[in-house]
């Protein structure tokens, strides 16, 4: 196989699945495919939460799964374990190394660990709301930017 | 690419922010940033983070951000340790009377990348006066082009 490079992904787009395009609207939820005859690994996902005022606490889930986003079974299921109320901007750093957090550290900063693991073309990563707290009205936005360790698949 | 070599950089002038760019035609993986923070007599809490975005020109969603989660005092020196391979110290739980350790992604980050540490708090003028902030940081560099 190839060597690996380092690519960066960003998705600072507001309610939108990146990678349908198709609008989901209106909670945080956000999913980004391997490409064809490529392997990822993951160095980081930074995500940036901005709660809108409908009423409810968030809590960020982290999925990884075999082309399907909706598997209540997914290979990979990590959660942040903190939530977040409405109206707040909260950083949540995902990565292999990452110390896990039980709370935010200078009030709006969470680390938590996920698994170091090559994902296989077609596969998807979800970071969602799993409380799908946000509204039509109040949309919740999230940002995302992802550091990834892209190789070619096939010799 | 070329194999990875490791380098030193300081910076040791005055001011509570430090940053440093990934230079054209490299890729750094950071090994270690300690930043040694020398707080002003003002009494106010201060917090430390590193972040890293994708160029000087875009530093509203950080690429990485990693918080030492601790309140340090006035008139202390403080040392934060940032590294991907060393346990971290949580909440206000400083080591030896002033260390701590925030643990970052070990990452490889492409020509460009803006890496900023920061004692905030004293740096958005809350007093005035203003706390000093160094770095001394061990990086992997690599070429990023066969011959380089």
């Amino acid at each position: 196989m190839a060597d690996y490079r380092v690519i960066y992904i960003t998705d600072t787009s507001t309610g939108t699945d990146d990678t349908t395009g198709a609008a989901n609207g209106i909670f945080l939820d956000k999913r980004f495919t391997v490409p064809t005859d490529r392997l990822w690994r993951i160095e980081n996902i930074q995500v940036t939460a901005i709660t809108a005022g409908a009423v409810g606490n968030r809590e960020l889930q982290l999925t990884i799964d075999r082309a399907d986003a909706s598997d209540t079974e997914p290979y990979v299921d990590i959660r942040a374990g903190v939530v977040q109320a409405a109206s707040l901007t909260r950083y949540y750093s995902f990565f292999p190394e990452a110390a896990r957090l039980t709370s935010f550290a200078d009030t709006d900063w969470l680390s938590t660990p996920i698994p170091d693991i090559e994902i296989p073309s077609g596969w998807i990563v979800r970071i969602f709301d799993n409380a799908a707290i946000g509204t039509t009205a109040a949309p919740d936005d999230m940002d995302i930017r992802m550091v990834i360790q892209q190789r070619a698949a096939k010799n | 690419m070329s194999e990875w070599r490791t380098i030193y950089l300081s910076d040791s002038s005055s001011g509570s922010a430090k940053d440093f760019v990934v230079p054209t035609d490299r890729n750094y993986r950071i090994e270690s940033i300690l930043a040694t923070l020398v707080t002003s007599a003002a009494v106010t809490a201060r917090n430390v983070y590193l972040a890293a975005y994708t160029s000087t020109d875009d530093v509203t969603q950080p690429l990485f951000r990693a918080n030492a989660g601790v309140n340090f005092d006035p008139s202390l020196t403080h040392y934060i340790e940032f590294s991907g391979s060393t346990v971290r110290v949580e909440g206000d739980g400083l080591t030896d009377s002033g260390w701590t350790h925030v643990t970052i992604p070990v990452m490889e980050a492409l020509p460009g990348t803006y890496f900023f540490v920061e004692s905030f708090f004293a740096a958005d003028g809350a007093t005035g006066i203003e706390d000093d902030l160094g770095i001394r940081a061990l990086i992997d560099i690599r070429g990023t082009k066969d011959s380089t």
